[in-house]
């Protein structure tokens, strides 16, 4: 086999490795429980609510649903999972809860959203906070608790960020585990991750090149040997 | 665990994409080959390093480290080049894709 056409045999073979892996991977649906995932409890907590006592926190809770909660304390906040919670502070004088009670008494809640954008003393923060409802059976949790704490508020902003994640277990004890990128919630440590059919994509697609590129080099190798030893034949 | 499983296929493409046009643009010879080559490595970094980002250890420069310093190792073996020219390769690609990431990222 010549060089053009191995390399063209193992482009096919490894695109057709690939494609398999791809459709043969089950899709994931967000609104389905899993096989293999059981339902877990979640809230979110801002922790220092009470260093700002100038200022009154609203949670506008987006997309579905639309809602709103004031934060009273650092109580948690529970929301439906397809919610897109929005943190806002607004100066304790100048809040008024009125106009918010009578959308929610209205058919119209989606005026929420006209509602604060227009409203110049809600200022907001843009912390994303992701619900999760459903975890893997051989996690212990019971419920997840994210912690936010408010950074600053400045004229146009409001500065929070995710400090930690605290896991309750199913035996009652908790765990508080420290956010070090704000997007990754911290996973608990006495979880055990079964690597699911997609997951072992993430170490298959690797083996597999893994395999292909050693094949290459013995190839390679014991193509040189041969050629080595015609040579070596042939100045005999 | 909050894998972009679902997006693998399309970010794992568009990391091979970019890191062959910068090899081909830096070797210039055997297309086919370094095609080949683009694939083979990147399906060997690209998904452990995103698995390892996600579920085990978030940290993107200590992970981006590692896939340069293997990039070297299997650019320096598949492309029978000089340590020099694979460090090179290997930085070039990744400083590109990382680049574009960022990019991306703040959009």
């Amino acid at each position: 086999m010549n060089s053009k056409k191995a390399t063209f045999t193992a482009f096919c073979v490894l695109f057709l490795f690939l494609a398999v892996l791809f459709l043969a991977a089950p899709k994931v649906s967000a609104d389905v429980l899993i096989p293999g995932y059981k339902g877990v409890e979640y809230c979110f907590q801002i922790e220092n609510t009470n260093d700002f006592p100038d200022y009154t926190f609203v949670v506008h809770y987006t997309f579905a649903m639309e809602n709103y909660q004031v934060v009273r304390g650092n109580e948690c906040m529970h929301f439906y999972k397809f919610n897109k919670p929005k943190i806002y502070a607004v100066k304790k004088s100048l809040f008024n809860e009125v106009p918010l009670i009578s959308i929610m008494n209205s058919d119209n809640h989606s005026k929420l959203t006209e509602y604060i954008a227009n409203d110049k003393n809600f200022i907001s923060s843009d912390v994303e906070i992701e619900s999760i409802s459903q975890i893997v059976d051989t996690d212990p949790s019971k419920k997840i608790v994210d912690e936010l704490k408010i950074i600053s508020i400045e004229n146009d902003m409001l500065e929070i960020e995710k400090s930690k994640t605290i896991y309750t277990y199913t035996d009652g004890t908790t765990e508080e585990k420290t956010y070090v990128t704000q997007n990754v919630r911290p996973l608990p440590s006495r979880l055990i991750i079964p690597l699911s059919s997609y997951e072992i994509m993430y170490f298959a697609i690797p083996a597999a090149a893994l395999i292909v590129i050693i094949i290459i080099l013995v190839a390679r190798r014991f193509r040189k040997g041969k050629t080595e030893g015609a040579k070596n034949e042939h100045s005999v | 665990m909050n894998i972009p499983f679902e997006q693998l296929p399309l970010l794992l493409l568009v990391t091979i994409t970019v890191e062959y046009l910068v090899w081909l643009l830096l070797v210039r010879k055997k297309p086919l080959k370094l095609l080949l080559y683009a694939v083979l490595v990147n399906c060997v970094t690209w998904p452990l390093a995103t698995f390892v980002y996600y579920s085990v250890f978030p940290q993107y420069f200590l992970l981006e480290t590692l896939v340069f310093i293997t990039e070297i190792v299997l650019l320096k073996l598949l492309l029978q080049i000089r340590m020099k020219k694979a460090v090179l390769l290997s930085f070039a690609a990744n400083f590109v894709t990382a680049l574009i990431g960022f990019v991306i990222a703040s959009l």
